[in-house]
């Protein structure tokens, strides 16, 4: 699953819970840099990824007793939700991700590099571009789209990780492509999609 | 011509995400290994811990392990721009920052976290009084909240605020966290004189 390389990982978070300070700087070397990259796609600041980071595992070591797991499993998606919501909150204050994007070259714009670099340029312009479609969708869809596709969550561990029901994962997908889709080409160089 | 959902999924999923570098790493889960002790030892000496919950008193390894990941932590900050190098040396200090302060939500060395808590303007010579009640207004009305998203709705029942304690910031403005007289100290802050 998606819990990583645990030594033990059928007691991690009980250990943690318990009050084990060793085990919880094994809770962090296990799944820091995986809520780094969470945090890192979703904000596109990497000031922002780290103190985010940082806040998500300080949570996790206060609300050690409050939190139940049914296995270590549910560690990684539970980390990724306590993220998605210090992410909201943060981008509500500072839209950091809107002044990355801002400083970032347009999309749809190549220099005439030489043929055998043209693919490259392709993959930038795309990246460039799915970013700034990303950045224009919801918390929601944006979350769901990252966990699911990135981070490769299956649909129960978003559900929990984001707090919706298990069996609306699927469609909410659905629709959060679309509108990835719609705003990809509402941004490409054409305005009508670059597929 | 529409791009299919496997092409998004890969576009999506080529997204570049850096990882931290080792030092960075180190330097963090030292930062919170302070906490997580500076916590153990609270409850120690029977005053709340921040998460709450039972926990024994520390155990042996603890000091050597902090000792261990500080100076892990002292090597790294050397190279990670903007850590917290300014560790305060006075047991009081007057604030620098005359016109705001910081409420936190909780205790924490990560004195920039984005999204942590409300800033509040202040004026006057005792900002450090000023931040106290401020802060604890924001608490009282339920906006700020220690559990995240750490902001509230505001309700028109009083919610009693925990204890505050006004400390100065290596920016050199009062920032108000929960907890003790000796959270200051703790995170190695000075208290706020004014």
């Amino acid at each position: 699953m998606v819990a990583g390389a645990l030594t033990t990982p059928e007691t991690l978070w009980s250990r943690v819970s318990a009050g084990d300070a060793d085990a919880f700087a094994e809770l962090f070397r296990a799944f820091a840099d995986r809520v780094h990259g969470f945090c890192y796609r979703r904000s596109g600041s990497p000031e922002v990824a780290e103190d985010v980071t940082s806040a998500v595992f300080l949570e996790a070591w206060r609300r050690r007793t409050e939190v139940t797991m049914a296995s270590d499993d549910a560690v990684l998606p539970w980390l990724f939700g306590v993220a998605a919501n210090l992410l909201r909150n943060a981008g509500r204050k500072q839209r950091r991700y809107q002044r990355f994007l801002a400083a970032a070259p347009p999309p749809g714009v190549s220099p005439d590099f030489a043929p055998e670099v043209d693919d490259r340029v392709d993959v930038e312009r795309d990246l460039r571009l799915v970013r700034a479609a990303l950045a224009t969708l919801g918390d929601d869809d944006r979350d769901l789209l990252l966990l699911t596709v990135a981070e490769g969550l299956t649909p129960a561990e978003v559900a929990a990780a984001l707090g919706v029901p298990a069996g609306t994962v699927r469609s909410r997908l659905s629709r959060a492509r679309a509108r990835l889709r719609a705003a990809m080409a509402a941004l490409g160089p054409t305005g009508g999609g670059e597929g | 011509m529409a791009r299919t959902d496997d092409e998004l999924d890969t576009l999506v999923r080529q997204l570049p995400a850096p990882e931290m570098s080792a030092d960075t790493r180190e330097a963090m889960l030292a930062a919170l290994m302070e906490q997580v002790d500076a916590d153990l030892d609270r409850l120690a000496a029977g005053v709340r811990p921040l998460g709450g919950g039972v926990v024994g008193p520390g155990d042996r390894n603890r000091r050597r392990r902090r000792r261990r990941l500080v100076a892990m932590a002292a090597g790294a900050a050397l190279v990670v721009a903007g850590a917290g190098t300014a560790v305060a040396t006075l047991a009081l200090q007057r604030a620098g920052v005359r016109d705001v302060a910081h409420c936190f939500p909780f205790v924490t060395s990560n004195f920039d976290q984005p999204g942590l808590g409300p800033d509040v303007t202040v004026s006057g010579d005792d900002t450090a009084h000023q931040a106290l009640q401020l802060c604890a207004a924001e608490w009282t009305s339920g906006a700020l909240v220690s559990t995240p998203p750490y902001a509230g709705t505001p309700g028109p029942t009083p919610v009693p605020a925990p204890p505050l304690v006004a400390c100065v910031l290596p920016s050199g403005a009062v920032g108000v966290f929960p907890g003790p007289p000796q959270t200051c100290a703790d995170l190695g802050l000075p208290a706020s004189a004014g």
